[in-house]
């Protein structure tokens, strides 16, 4: 599982999911978590961080750069392509969980979740990240 | 692994082995390639000897089902054991792996949606997603009542409405969340731990965003089980004391009622045809 000390950024334009996610995310020991209201200003936070981002939570469709766009902006800069990052979505159609795999998703949960299933999609992403 | 397939009544049968993983991608991918050959329209994957999917598969057959829905065929699942049922819904795959009781069926629900209109059809995937979601997110059990035409002078009480606009290629419309205040606090309180005495511009998205969770669970159902063509849609919020919706279509609306322990609301549902 992730170090409790890792860096969370929670992405989402609805403050109540934000609040949601972060109060998980506390429950489950993190205690250093930053908040982004859109992609565009997630990736400003990603930049400015003082210290790295170790993971990043995004909801996938908001207004101003989608979750999606915000990955493939990631996964295209050579210093955050190695950054886990879980996708939170309301939908899980086919093809667009596809779009998500080929756009280099960590792993993505699919809206209502539980603490407990985030908890256990965050291990799964902390094994597949720290071995690649 | 050791896969067999068949042609049978149209449908293209693929026998799965005991254990299905990616092993070997690339002999993965030549199979599936293989499997993409066949003209059958319906693809179904017999899942009566399996008792471990490991999720290093999943990439496989999403692209798979992606594969085939590109050139308008479908995939199902017969024989699926429960274990791994819940493992597809707690991954969110069931829209990936559709599952049949029969070949008879997975035909059936091949075929294309003809026509649209709110029939029950179209209405129980948001009945079952709004119990999923406020039950998952914030532990309230939910207790339908019997969807009823809105009449033109009919006053539902609300002070908060969530709304989304429906569009697709056969019809628009809208799908209105509504509550009464003292409902909407109670449940926002089960959402977030929070309790407020009045809807503030800081809580009243969480209405925005119940209704955006229920319409993306919904419109999973609709568009890769039913063959609708849903698009996404960002959701509003609309306040007030005494909040009226007024829907200027010539379909009249459709108001799903639902009694919870933190109070009733409804949703309403519009649909004009293109």
């Amino acid at each position: 599982m992730f170090d409790p000390t890792t860096k969370v950024l929670v992405v989402d334009d609805m403050m109540t999911m934000r609040k949601i996610v972060v109060k998980a995310c506390k429950d489950i020991g993190f205690s250093d978590i930053i908040e982004a209201a859109d992609g565009q200003k997630a990736w400003e936070a990603i930049q400015a961080a003082t210290s790295p981002i170790g993971l990043v939570i995004s909801d996938w469709n908001m207004p101003n750069c989608t979750g999606l766009d915000l990955l493939k902006r990631v996964r295209a800069d050579g210093r955050y392509k190695a950054l886990p990052f879980v996708l939170l979505t309301a939908e899980s159609e086919g093809h667009e969980v596809a779009e998500a795999v080929k756009s280099g998703v960590d792993n993505y949960i699919v809206k209502p979740f539980t603490p407990e299933l985030l908890q256990r999609k965050l291990e799964e992403t902390h094994k597949k990240t720290t071995t690649r | 692994m050791h896969y067999t397939t068949s042609e049978k009544d149209g449908v293209h049968l693929i026998t799965c082995p005991s254990t299905i993983e990616s092993a070997d991608a690339g002999a993965m991918d030549a199979m599936v390639k293989g499997w993409l050959l066949s003209s059958a329209k319906v693809h179904v994957l017999d899942f009566k000897a399996v008792n471990l999917f490991k999720p290093t598969a999943y990439r496989t057959f999403v692209l798979y089902n992606q594969a085939l829905k590109a050139n308008g065929k479908s995939l199902f699942v017969v024989n699926l054991n429960t274990e791994i049922g819940r493992q597809f819904k707690q991954d969110g795959l069931t829209s990936v792996f559709v599952t049949v009781a029969s070949l008879d069926e997975a035909l059936k629900k091949a075929s294309p949606k003809s026509g649209s209109g709110v029939d029950v059809e179209f209405i129980n995937p948001f009945i079952a997603a709004a119990r999923s979601v406020l039950e998952t997110q914030a532990k309230l059990v939910l207790t339908p009542g019997k969807p009823m035409i809105k009449k033109a002078d009919d006053r539902l009480p609300m002070e908060i409405a969530g709304v989304i606009a429906l569009s697709c290629k056969e019809f628009t419309g809208s799908i209105n969340l509504c509550f009464r205040g003292e409902t909407f606090l109670k449940i926002y309180e089960g959402l977030t731990g929070e309790k407020h005495d009045t809807i503030t511009t800081e809580i009243e998205d969480a209405a925005a965003e119940i209704l955006n969770i229920i319409f993306g669970q919904a419109k999973t159902v609709l568009n890769d089980q039913k063959g609708y063509t849903l698009d996404r849609a960002l959701p509003t919020v609309l306040t007030g004391e005494r909040l009226r919706l007024y829907h200027s279509s010539k379909s009249p609306a459709i108001v799903i009622p639902f009694d919870s322990p933190a109070g009733p609301f409804h949703l309403e549902i519009v649909v004009e045809k293109s």
